[in-house]
Parts: structure tokens; C-alpha cells; sequence
């Protein structure tokens, strides 16, 4: 054999080699996550007929229409709730010492580490009717007001899960900002609130956004938090899915609903990945030196 | 950067009531678990074991727990395993597109809608007649813990210097021996935190669970669901205790060892 | 692996060729590497001398050519095999064990007796200074320690080649010339050869028995530090090693290196000894240097250059003062040098 043909044959072997390592993980992806999933949404174009019909119905009947909506707008407003409430607090642990920025960030990951059936059922003890929100209510002569069962829960239920999703991002961001150039704006002649919302406002968008949309996405997903804590007249896209599923076994209408919900879901993320690609290209051209 | 007083008291009077929001929610089940009464009143009145008796009295909650104790141990092995050579293979790739492109397929189970990957799972597992089996469980966890112990992995694999390897080799290593004496080591505090959030990820997975659960076969999360939707006894709070107390550890035990494997590769 | 003896191995290197994808690393090298003898490979970054390196001790396959050790073809030996002696340019000391067992490591691959061991060990540590830091992990020691520990293990085995990789680069000024003195003093007793990687002309001067000059993938020049200095064959290395003035012929693509002390300035239209040659020069500015002045030049066609001298005339002293560069031809060098444009 020729020292060449050999030398070709251990190339091929070395890229090959690799690959097979790949495989027992590969296999399980493929078998028990990309075949069901392509498999769901094929039944979305082909049960119970072949066609449309399904897609015609999740996005033809009012019903649908008013859980599709909600579920917008249920994200949306945590979304919101996350940004109003994570971004003062993210600012507060850049410029706090280091040992309370570790504190701030430890009470960021406790719910991180919690079930979520755990905080879910805590909500519910903490909103039931008797519970710890309205018993307070009650001692200042308040209420009760009805929270458990309720699209105010599910809000409160969701903005809980989804703050750390909020606040790591925006926090890495605000982190990596360059704070003289706070400092270069006062001495420049702005005054405390406009060097803040000039500079560092802007500069801490792509976290922001990052935040924003996981926060969204991750919203327009949820069940086990809807499903609890609200009512099945307030529910929400997922929980249409399951019942749609589990309930009916009806697998193309269920199917059309993930899709929808899926493509919802890949094009933020692709937003997300721009956005961050973009925010990467601000830190190179800032010149923070590389490998 | 200075900040005026004003401001400052504002932001720490909103971190305190964010704070208490983000963190009440997780303790306050440890508190009821321990109340005498046989509703979740808060602050309880008084304080009492029973629930906790009752919870490892009744077998239908034991036997979730166990159910969930073995589920997760097989889905941390069985994903570290195949974490563990994606990893590897990822590294040796020379195409770096294409070991990226391979990498972000591994990825994929975490950034798509659970319920999206549970009715497709439903359907595969009652045409396998997996519903309600062990191995069908395992499957089914292994693909939602698999992004966590690639990434845990990866990142423990690009903090150990190759050079390494090429020390050991040069000091008259064979490659096996090098693998085991000097890559190995330097890996495995990546590799265990991988398992435990593995075993974390299977532990408290609910969505999957309830599709795929049977009468015969139920994890605790499960069981706490189908509790919950239909009473409220300080049962479940034992319950969740216990949860939140056994991945507790796991998870600081995971953070520690990664946290010193970061410690051991910047210096 | 050869029994141990005390002259090292010699290295042979024929036509060794590494091509990537995109570049040629390395072009055609042959080079022989004497039994014993201290050299370096010095060239600036990217020049192919770290790829040498690789391809002698097994890390990188050769595209062409052949590696021989006393003789032997070792092309196919694997990199465990060939019992070369490596000191990585940040060390690679292996964070997971300590000092002690890194130094043990090769003697533990080698299936060696316990004891014989720790003895061996014990007296690597004695001789690197490091007694009673056996016990520490690498990442407790400094620097320089790390270094004498990475020597210690790639000696420890006693190999009959050791290759060093930059291994220098990341400590201090200080610490370096010690280290320096320190590698040189380890290489006269353990009588190897060394194979000496660095970008850095000075260093390569103080350590080595003799220097390969690289530049893009090719040898310019092997040669002892004096030969470099003074008969560089190529305008790369008279640049590369050491100062000089480059004064372009009229006529040709041939230019005079000129060391800063083997030239002479001269008041304009003064008279020039005998058999010496000159080029108008303009003295940009003198610095005194207590040891003598040393001035800097511009020529005609913008280049400029360095002049040592004890003394110049008072007419000589300032800023932009025009003078007579002289030299005598056959204390200087002549080298092919394309016009700039």
C-alpha cells in the first residue's frame, strides 16, 4: 500500500472517528426528539383528512383565536412585569459590592433550583382564598380578593418563574459595561439621569432584548403554571395542546397548535440569536482584547 | 459610579420586595410542612412531624419517590454517558462548523415548548407500548437532560488545556493511559456536576411525566400534580420539602465542583 | 528507548515539509542538530519554528521528508515512544497532581520500582531548589517554580533530547535571565541536546552553541551567535540579530550591513582612509551612553541606522546634522537586497 493511500485512509478514520462517539446521543435525539416531534406535525397535515382543515380551525374559531390572544398577552405582561421589576434590580447588583452582588445573585437562583411544581404549589397556598395574601388583606381590613383561579394568578405564577431569565442577561450586560463612561458623560456636562438614560440605558439593550425574549418565549409555553393557578375558561396555548392531546386524542388539531406555537418560538429565537450577535460585534469593536 | 442617596434607597426598597418575591415562594412550603393542622394556614399554629409520618406511610407517595430516585439516577447516568462522548467527539471534530452545527442539534430539547415534545412523545410511546414503563421514562428525561450535561461537559472540556494531553504523551504516556491518568481527572468535576443537574432536570420534570405517566408508574412531581388539582393537604408540602431539599444539595454540590474545576483551570 | 549516555542524541532532519490547507509551514528543512549541542530556533512569530518543534516531537505529522535520532527514522513513532523530553511553553504541569507526582509521572509510565522513584524525585526536587514544595499543587507555586518543575519533569527521564518551547515567555525580565543562566548551567551538566524554541534575539544569543534563523517556513541561516553577528548571509537576519545600518549599492540589488561599531562618521567632504567606502548621511540625533555615543541616522533613500562611536567632532553634535557614514569593506557584510520601491 502507498505511504499516500495511508496517510488519506487515517484522515478519513480521525474525522470519522469522532462522529461515531456522536452516535448513541444522536440516536436517543433522534428516536425520542426529532421523529415525535416531526411526527406531530405531520399528523397536523394529515388527521384526520389531509389538508389544512386543522390549521383552518386553530386559527378559525373565536375560542381559539381568544386563547392564542391571551397567551400573547399573558406573555406580554410578564414580560413587562420581568423588565419593570429585573432591571432596577439588575442595576443595583452592578453597582453594589461585590459580597451583596453574590447575594443578589443567589437569591436570583433560588427559584432557578426550586421545582417548578414546588413554587407552583406555593402559590397556590399563598393565593388561595385564605390564604397568605388575602389573610393579610383581611388584617388591614382588605378584601378578600379573588387571586387562585384567576388570569391575575397565572400572571403572578409566570413573572415569578420567568424573573431569573430576566435579570441573568440583563445583568451580564449591564456588567460588561463600561462604567467611565458614565463618568466621561458627567464630566462632559450630564446630569446624573441623563448620563444614565444616554449611556447606560442604551448600552444595556441587547440584554434587554436577550431578556426580554426568553422571558416571551418561555412565557408562550407555559402549562403547568396556567393550568394550576388559572381558571380552564383563562387557559392558555399549551393547555389547549393537552386537552386538545390527552383529552380529545385529537392528534392534528393539537399538532397545528404546536406548530403554530413553535413558530412562534423559532422566529423570536432567531431575533434572540441576532441580538446577540449583534451585541458581540459592539463588544469586539470596543476592543476588548481576544486569543 | 456614584448614585445619590435617594435612588439608593429607592433601589434597595424595590431589591427587598423582589428579593422576598423570588425567594418566599421556594421556602414557604418548609414551614407548612411541619404545621399540626390539616390545612395550609400561614403562619401555622402549631408544629408537628404527621405529615411527614403520613407521607412515608402511604405507599402510593413512597413509591413515587422511589420511582423518581431511580428514574433520576438512570437518566444522570445515561445522559452523562452520552454527554460525556458528544462532548469528546465535539472536541475532536477538526470541521468547527460542523461541530458547532452537531453541538446546537444536541441543544435542540431545551429551546423547544416541553408540551411540543410531549404530545409527540405521547404518540411514539403508545404506538411503543412505552407508556407507563421505566425505560420509557429514562428516554424520555435522558432527551431534556442531555443539553445540560453536553454543555456542563464542554465547557469543562474547553477549560482543560490540550497541552496536556500532549505533555502526558511526550513523558511516555500511551494515548489509554493518558485518557485515564490526565483528561479523565481533569474532567470529572464537569462530568459530575453534568450528572447532578441530570438528575435534577429528571427529578423535577413534570410536563413529559404526565403524558407519559401510568396508574402503575408515577414520579413524585406527578403525584403532586394529580394531588393538588384535587386537594391541598400538608402532605404535599412534606412532599415538596423533601423535593426541594434533596436537589438542593445536589445542586450546591454541582455548583461547588464546578466552581472549583473554574477555580483549577484559571490558574 | 537507547540506553542513557552522556552526549545526547543527534537529530537529522531531511527535507521536512508541513503543509496545511491554506499555507506551507514549513519548506524544505534539512538541518542536522549535533549530539550535545545547545540550539535554537529563532525567528519571529508564525515563522515555522514551533511547528519544528511539534513535527520532532511527534505532536504534528510531516507532510514530506524524514526525522531521524542517532540514526533511527522516527517518522512513525508515536509521541510516548520516541522518550524526547518536552518544557511547554506555559508549562502544561498537570493541575490535578502535585508537584511530586507530575515529576513521577514519567517514571510511573515507565513502570519503575516505587522506591526508585521517590528517590529519583526527591532528587529532581533537591536540584531545582523546590525540596519540602513535594506535596504542593502547581497551581500554589510561583511562576519560576512552575518552571523549574516542568524542567524537572521533562529531565527526570533522562531523555536524550529535550525540546523547549518558548519556555521562558511568560515570566518576567528578571526571573528570565536567571532561568536562563539556570537552563544553560543544566545543559553543561547534563551534558543533552536542547532544542530551544524563542522569538527573542537576545536570549537566543546568551543560551545557545548555535542559532537556525527562520523566516516563512525556511532556514536563512545556522550559524554560532558571532557567525549571525557578523556575517549575517541575508538582510532578514542582519536585521533579526543585532543593530545595523543598511546602506543600498548604486548599482545591483546588493546592500553593505553595516554593524553600528564598524562604522565611522565623518564631517562631509572630509577625507575618507584609504580602501574605505561612504554614503552621505544625515545624524537625526546622538545619545550619550556613558560607554561611548550612539547616534541615529537617516539615509538618502529614508532608511534609517545606528552608529556606536567614543567620540565625534563638536561639528558633528545636534539635531539634523549632515555627516559621512565610512566603513572598510572587509569588515562589514554584503548581502542580495531587492530595491524598496
Amino acid at each position: 500500500m502507498s505511504l499516500a493511500s495511508e496517510g488519506a485512509r487515517r484522515r478519513t478514520w480521525s474525522t470519522v472517528r469522532p462522529l461515531l462517539l456522536l452516535l448513541p446521543a444522536y440516536a436517543l435525539l433522534i428516536g425520542v426528539f426529532a421523529y415525535p416531534v416531526l411526527d406531530s406535525m405531520w399528523r397536523s397535515v394529515t388527521e384526520p383528512t389531509a389538508g389544512w382543515g386543522n390549521y383552518a380551525w386553530a386559527l378559525g374559531s373565536s375560542g381559539n383565536l381568544a386563547v392564542i390572544g391571551r397567551t400573547f398577552g399573558n406573555a406580554l405582561f410578564a414580560t413587562m412585569v420581568c423588565v419593570v421589576l429585573g432591571f432596577p434590580f439588575a442595576y443595583l447588583m452592578v453597582i453594589s459590592a461585590p459580597r451583596t452582588r453574590a447575594i443578589l445573585i443567589a437569591i436570583t437562583l433560588v427559584p432557578f433550583w426550586t421545582s417548578l411544581m414546588i413554587r407552583t404549589f406555593a402559590w397556590i397556598v399563598i393565593l388561595q382564598d385564605r390564604g397568605i395574601v388575602n389573610s393579610l388583606l383581611a388584617g388591614i381590613g382588605l378584601g378578600p380578593l379573588e387571586l387562585l383561579r384567576t388570569n391575575t394568578g397565572v400572571l403572578i405564577g409566570l413573572a415569578h418563574v420567568l424573573m431569573p431569565f430576566m435579570i441573568l442577561p440583563l445583568y451580564a450586560t449591564m456588567n460588561s459595561i463600561d462604567l467611565r463612561l458614565i463618568m466621561a458623560a458627567r464630566s462632559l456636562g450630564a446630569s446624573p439621569f441623563s448620563a444614565f438614560w444616554r449611556i447606560f440605558v442604551p448600552l444595556s439593550v441587547p440584554g434587554l432584548a436577550a431578556g426580554s425574549l426568553l422571558v416571551f418565549i418561555q412565557a408562550l409555553g407555559f402549562y403547568i403554571t396556567p393550568a394550576l393557578l388559572g381558571s380552564p375558561a383563562d387557559s392558555m396555548l399549551a393547555q389547549s395542546i393537552y386537552s386538545q392531546v390527552n383529552g380529545l386524542l385529537a392528534w392534528g388539531r393539537g399538532g397545528a397548535l404546536g406548530v403554530i406555537l413553535l413558530t412562534v418560538t423559532l422566529v423570536l429565537l432567531g431575533a434572540v440569536a441576532l441580538l446577540i450577535r449583534i451585541g458581540h460585534r459592539r463588544d469586539v469593536s470596543v476592543g476588548i482584547p481576544g486569543q | 459610579m456614584r448614585t445619590s442617596l435617594p435612588t439608593k434607597i429607592a433601589l434597595w426598597a424595590l431589591a427587598v420586595v423582589v428579593s422576598a418575591w423570588l425567594v418566599f415562594p421556594s421556602i414557604i412550603v418548609i414551614p407548612l410542612s411541619f404545621t399540626d393542622k390539616a390545612s395550609l394556614v400561614f403562619p401555622p399554629s402549631g408544629w408537628s412531624p404527621r405529615w411527614y409520618e403520613r407521607f412515608f406511610s402511604n405507599p402510593a407517595w413512597t413509591m413515587a419517590l422511589g420511582n423518581s430516585l431511580l428514574i433520576g439516577l438512570l437518566v444522570a447516568v445515561l445522559a452523562t454517558i452520552l454527554g460525556t462522548l458528544a462532548a469528546f467527539s465535539l472536541r475532536a471534530l477538526r470541521n468547527r462548523s460542523l461541530a458547532n452545527a452537531l453541538k446546537l442539534g444536541l441543544l435542540a430539547p431545551m429551546i423547544m415548548p416541553g408540551i411540543i415534545i410531549a404530545i409527540g412523545l405521547y404518540a411514539l410511546f403508545l404506538k411503543l407500548g412505552w407508556v407507563g414503563t421505566l425505560h420509557g421514562f429514562v428516554f424520555a428525561h435522558t432527551v431534556l437532560a442531555l443539553p445540560f450535561t453536553v454543555i456542563a461537559i464542554t465547557v469543562g472540556l474547553a477549560g482543560f488545556d490540550a497541552q496536556l494531553e500532549q505533555a502526558a504523551l511526550s513523558l511516555g504516556a500511551n494515548p489509554l493511559s493518558t485518557f485515564f491518568w490526565v483528561t479523565l481527572p481533569n474532567v470529572l468535576p464537569s462530568m459530575i456536576s453534568g450528572a447532578l443537574f441530570a438528575f435534577v432536570t429528571s427529578f423535577d420534570e413534570v410536563l413529559l411525566s404526565l403524558f407519559i405517566k401510568s396508574p402503575y408508574l408515577n414520579t413524585l412531581p406527578v403525584l403532586m400534580y394529580s394531588s393538588v388539582t384535587r386537594n391541598t393537604d400538608p402532605t404535599l408540602a412534606a412532599a415538596a420539602t423533601l423535593i426541594m431539599v434533596i436537589t438542593t444539595v445536589l445542586v450546591i454540590t454541582g455548583l461547588i465542583l464546578s466552581g472549583r474545576k473554574k477555580h483549577a483551570s484559571v490558574l | 528507548m537507547p540506553a542513557s549516555s552522556n552526549r545526547g542524541a543527534e537529530i537529522y532532519l531531511d527535507g521536512v515539509t508541513k503543509r496545511y490547507p491554506t499555507s506551507l509551514a514549513l519548506d524544505d528543512i534539512t538541518l542536522h542538530v549535533r549530539a550535545g549541542e545547545f540550539l535554537t530556533l529563532l525567528g519571529p512569530s508564525g515563522s515555522g519554528k514551533t511547528t519544528l518543534l511539534n513535527l520532532i516531537a511527534g505532536f504534528i505529522e510531516l507532510t514530506a521528508g524524514s526525522i531521524h535520532l542517532d540514526g533511527r527514522r522516527i517518522n512513525d513513532v508515536p509521541v510516548h515512544k520516541r522518550g524526547l523530553g518536552i518544557v511547554f511553553q506555559h508549562y502544561a504541569l498537570f493541575p490535578h497532581l502535585t508537584v511530586s507526582d507530575n515529576i513521577a509521572f514519567p517514571l510511573t509510565r515507565r513502570k519503575m520500582p516505587k522506591e526508585q522513584i521517590r528517590e529519583l524525585v526527591n532528587a529532581e526536587l533537591a536540584t531545582a531548589g523546590l525540596s519540602g514544595y513535594g506535596k504542593r499543587f502547581p497551581r500554589e507555586l510561583s511562576g519560576g517554580q512552575q518552571q523549574r518543575v516542568a524542567l524537572a519533569r521533562a529531565l527526570v527521564f533522562k531523555p536524550e533530547v529535550l525540546l523547549l518551547d518558548e519556555p521562558l515567555g511568560a515570566l518576567d525580565k528578571n526571573l528570565r535571565e536567571r532561568l536562563q543562566l539556570e537552563i544553560r548551567r543544566i545543559h553543561r551538566e547534563v551534558g543533552r541536546t536542547f532544542v530551544f524554541v524563542t522569538h527573542d534575539q537576545e536570549e537566543a544569543l546568551t543560551l545557545s552553541d548555535r542559532i537556525a534563523v527562520f523566516n516563512e517556513g525556511r532556514i536563512e541561516q545556522v550559524g554560532t551567535a558571532q557567525e549571525l553577528y557578523e556575517r549575517p548571509v541575508s538582510l532578514f537576519v542582519a536585521e533579526f540579530i543585532g543593530e545595523s545600518t543598511v546602506v543600498p549599492e548604486t548599482t545591483g540589488d546588493m546592500a553593505w550591513v553595516i554593524r553600528p561599531e564598524k562604522a565611522k562618521l565623518l564631517e562631509p567632504h572630509s577625507e575618507v582612509p584609504g580602501g574605505c567606502l561612504t554614503a552621505d548621511v544625515m545624524i537625526q540625533q546622538s545619545v550619550y551612553l556613558g560607554s561611548g555615543w550612539k547616534h541615529e541616522i537617516v539615509l538618502p533613500d529614508n532608511t534609517t541606522g545606528v552608529v556606536r562611536s567614543d567620540r565625534i567632532p563638536d561639528s558633528l553634535h545636534g539635531v539634523n546634522i549632515p555627516a559621512q557614514l565610512t566603513w572598510h569593506p572587509s569588515e562589514v557584510t554584503r548581502v542580495s537586497a531587492p530595491k524598496r520601491t
